[in-house]
């Protein structure tokens, strides 16, 4: 199953947040509740945590980039998933 | 199961819960289900548990804009908190209330305030109504040390100490008011001492520990059944987190926080399960048992539907 990683609302009502840098890249393992992807908007500025285990498949939004809050910044592909 | 190791058992549970029930908040949070303000209670759920597990189901209790981890010692179901936290129809307060607004009369929880020492004078007031029915209930009024030095608790002790009203003013000191340390504001060690100005007993207690808190409630309830009048008890307890989602706390010193984190209020009560011979793989079914209640409140917030425009005029009371 792929799930998707969101950029967070950290904010009241905030449209956009900054993707500042990935802890982890394309096709590394990861756990639930790993620290995986520090983001930051006007009001926090927070590392977003793994909701799931398995491997990072696709970061869809690179650091240093500004994207929609709640917009897919990357997935995380688990268990059973098949893998190009 | 001897009695207080079943007593112990069901703290536990719902110090559990609390903690569950705040992280999945604020994952709700952060995917834009929850708006407005939300003020975990991670950290300091020993001091509800606690409290609340000395009282009877007829005892009042008058929260804070910190208040999930009261509503939720004092019975309220998570499903409908959640709905309530959503904004939903199905919520506590048909979801116009939110995070900082949960009561819930028929369990006697007069409810959460968004202001700082807010709640105080109604929970004199509330006493005061018990003292003239001739009730013996309590009314345990939780406070925070943002509230010490706010006019509204100064007013609140006195009142209820010159009309020996029946109130337990639960003190949760967990050393910050928003991002200000206690040193700041308040030159007392124990803020328990305030007590003695107003003619009450005032006592500091672990209140990491829901055993202790719990026994620290055994006289101060005597004392307010018996029409003598209110007690202080401050917990001292610790915000593991900013002061809201959104803070990120860093004026936290890190070794400040790994040290309370280390006397972790869940982690203390899961101890005195095991040191009461309770085994691991019940422990583990209690554990397992919050994860289903989670997942399900979690979706029946999101299955409930919004409060119907056509409603709102039907809330409003006086024309």
């Amino acid at each position: 199953m792929l799930v998707n990683v969101v950029m967070p609302q950290g904010g009241q009502d905030l449209e956009v947040g900054l993707v500042v840098e990935w802890l982890k890249k394309e096709g590394d393992p990861v756990h639930k509740g790993e620290p995986l992807v520090h983001v930051e908007t006007e009001k926090i500025s927070l590392d977003v945590e793994s909701p799931a285990d398995g491997i990072l498949r696709k970061i869809v939004v690179p650091g240093g980039t500004e994207t929609a809050i709640l917009s897919v910044i990357g997935t995380i592909a688990t268990a059973g998933e098949e893998i190009d | 199961m001897p009695v207080e190791t079943a007593s112990i058992a069901a703290m536990y549970e719902t110090a559990l819960t609390i903690r569950r029930f705040e992280q999945r908040a604020i994952e709700q949070y952060r995917l834009g289900n929850i708006r407005g303000y939300l003020h975990p209670y991670l950290g300091e759920e020993a001091v509800a548990v606690g409290a609340v597990a000395a009282l009877r189901p007829s005892d009042y209790i008058v929260s804070t804009h910190r208040g999930h981890g009261h509503a939720i010692a004092k019975g309220h179901e998570p499903r409908l908190m959640m709905a309530e936290l959503l904004g939903k129809a199905t919520g506590y307060c048909r979801g116009r209330g939110g995070s900082m607004h949960v009561s819930s009369l028929a369990l006697r929880n007069l409810g959460a305030n968004g202001v700082v020492a807010g709640g105080m004078p109604l929970a004199v007031g509330a006493a005061f109504a018990i003292h003239l029915r001739g009730d013996s209930d309590v009314v345990v009024s939780f406070c925070s040390d943002g509230a010490a030095a706010n006019g509204a608790l100064h007013e609140s002790f006195n009142l209820a100490a010159i009309y020996h009203l029946p109130v337990i003013f639960v003190l949760e000191n967990n050393n910050y008011a928003v991002s200000t340390p206690i040193r700041d504001t308040a030159l007392v060690e124990n803020l328990s001492e305030r007590a003695a100005g107003y003619g009450m007993p005032g006592v500091t207690v672990d209140g990491n520990d829901a055993l202790v808190v719990r026994a620290a409630m055994e006289k101060p309830l005597q004392r307010a059944r018996a029409g003598e009048g209110p007690t202080l008890i401050e917990c001292k307890t610790y915000r593991q987190g900013g002061h809201h989602v959104n803070d990120p706390g860093l004026y936290m010193p890190k070794d400040e926080l790994e040290r309370w984190r280390a006397r972790d209020p869940v982690g203390i009560l899961r101890q005195h399960l095991v040191d009461a011979g309770v085994a691991e793989a019940e422990i583990a079914q209690i554990d397992q048992r919050i994860e289903v209640l989670m997942d399900e409140a979690v979706q029946f917030a999101i299955d409930s539907p919004e409060p119907a425009v056509a409603d709102f005029l039907a809330e409003i009371s006086a024309a």
